[in-house]
């Protein structure tokens, strides 16, 4: 299995392109963007692009579906029948899907938006902005953040500590990192939200 | 991407060694599969995908080489030269990294988190969108290094220089530091507290 990470300047976002060698099919998790680079892999690797999976909804994650899609002929896989406009097949918490080979766990953990989805790829975690490193993300009310910080933990922090999370956002991590570092999942930390925080995703 | 597959010991929980179904904890031969390993990480240019997960090495050179996608989790480095090597999606978590030699490498999107860094030379690395968060470290310099996109949040930084360093979107939330100077970088330009996340 191959992955190649790509940053994308529109929203600071990372791409995640995975590849399996032995039968030249690949997917994408999260589309900021479609350029030169994400295609030049795809294409150097003489990958059939066969899916994208969507972690949520949200512009720096889907806005390179368009042109995607205007190249290749990929399944889209999120919480919603609809992405950015385009058709989707709706995924469910706790559902395996099949693709390029591999299998995909998915897990729901909303909390940063409503129609938040994890994948898990053999012990690769790809959490969009559920968790970063450090981090969890930005919810706009502290019931969400509690919400969030107990779906993680019970969904997706009590994997193996070497399992590893591949953000939405920043650097990679490891679910035994998370656990022991991760500010978000600090008590108390939901409880000083307030709406004078100027982060936005 | 390295492999995943659990130690086959009863109740083990941890990653199985490269080329075993088992940890190097529970190897028959814990010492020849380190063997293997280091001539692995030795032999040209470097290596993909290895699960070296608790390996132990000391005194090698390992400069100028590449990695990618290899599991360093709970490995301890002693006086090893990582000099102008290359990381490409490499974990070091829990690691711990004593007296070892980074200068000049290009670690991308990697994750040192939990680790234990002591006398260690980051100077003129790339090191960016990675991971420090957890990480204790002392007595290191990162001296004119490029750590654009990289994390220290709640960890333990004592003694360290970050001197000439490009700080941008670094988020430098540690739980501690003493003795650290930035001096001649643009701290302006990193996170330095919760209320100005930026993601």
């Amino acid at each position: 299995m191959k992955i190649y990470h790509h940053y994308s300047l529109y929203g600071f976002s990372n791409v995640y392109l995975v590849g399996n060698d032995d039968n030249k099919e690949a997917f994408i998790v999260d589309p900021s963007e479609m350029d030169e680079s994400l295609l030049g892999h795809i294409e150097k690797n003489g990958y059939a692009l066969k899916a994208v999976f969507v972690t949520h909804n949200h512009p720096h994650h889907v806005r390179g579906l368009k042109t995607l899609l205007k190249i290749y002929d990929a399944q889209v896989y999120a919480a919603n029948a609809s992405v950015a406009g385009f058709a989707c097949r709706a995924l469910r918490d706790g559902e395996t899907v099949s693709v390029c080979g591999y299998s995909m766990d998915v897990f729901s953990v909303p909390g940063h938006s409503p129609d938040s989805l994890v994948f898990r790829l053999d012990g690769i975690l790809f959490t969009g902005d559920a968790l970063h490193a450090g981090l969890i993300g930005k919810t706009l009310s502290s019931y969400n953040a509690i919400t969030l910080a107990d779906r993680l933990r019970s969904k997706i922090l009590d994997q193996a500590d070497d399992f590893i999370i591949l953000p939405g956002h920043g650097p990679p991590s490891t679910v035994g990192t998370e656990r022991r570092f991760n500010v978000g999942l600090e008590p108390g930390y939901a409880e000083r939200i307030t709406s004078r925080y100027d982060f936005f995703v | 991407m390295h492999a995943f597959q659990r130690c086959s010991e009863l109740g083990c929980a941890a990653p199985s060694f490269h080329g075993s179904d088992r940890c190097l904890a529970h190897h028959p031969a814990p010492g020849a599969a380190s063997a293997s390993a280091q001539a692995l990480l030795l032999d040209g240019k470097g290596a993909k995908d290895l699960c070296l997960a608790g390996l132990s090495l000391e005194g090698q050179d390992l400069s100028r080489r590449k990695y990618i996608g290899c599991s360093f989790i709970g490995a301890s480095f002693r006086n090893v030269l990582f000099t102008g090597s290359t990381f490409l999606l490499c974990f070091f978590d829990g690691a711990h990294v004593e007296s070892c030699d980074f200068s000049g490498a290009n670690v991308q999107f990697g994750s040192f988190g939990g680790s234990e860094i002591a006398n260690v030379s980051f100077e003129s690395a790339e090191l960016i969108h990675c991971n420090f968060d957890g990480a204790k470290i002392r007595e290191s310099t990162f001296n004119g290094s490029n750590l654009y996109d990289s994390r220290f949040i709640r960890g333990e930084i004592d003694d360290c220089d970050f001197e000439n360093c490009d700080l941008k979107r670094v988020y430098f939330i540690p739980a501690r530091q003493t003795g650290v100077s930035f001096k001649g970088s643009n701290t302006m330009e990193a996170i330095k507290d919760l209320e100005h996340l930026y993601l």
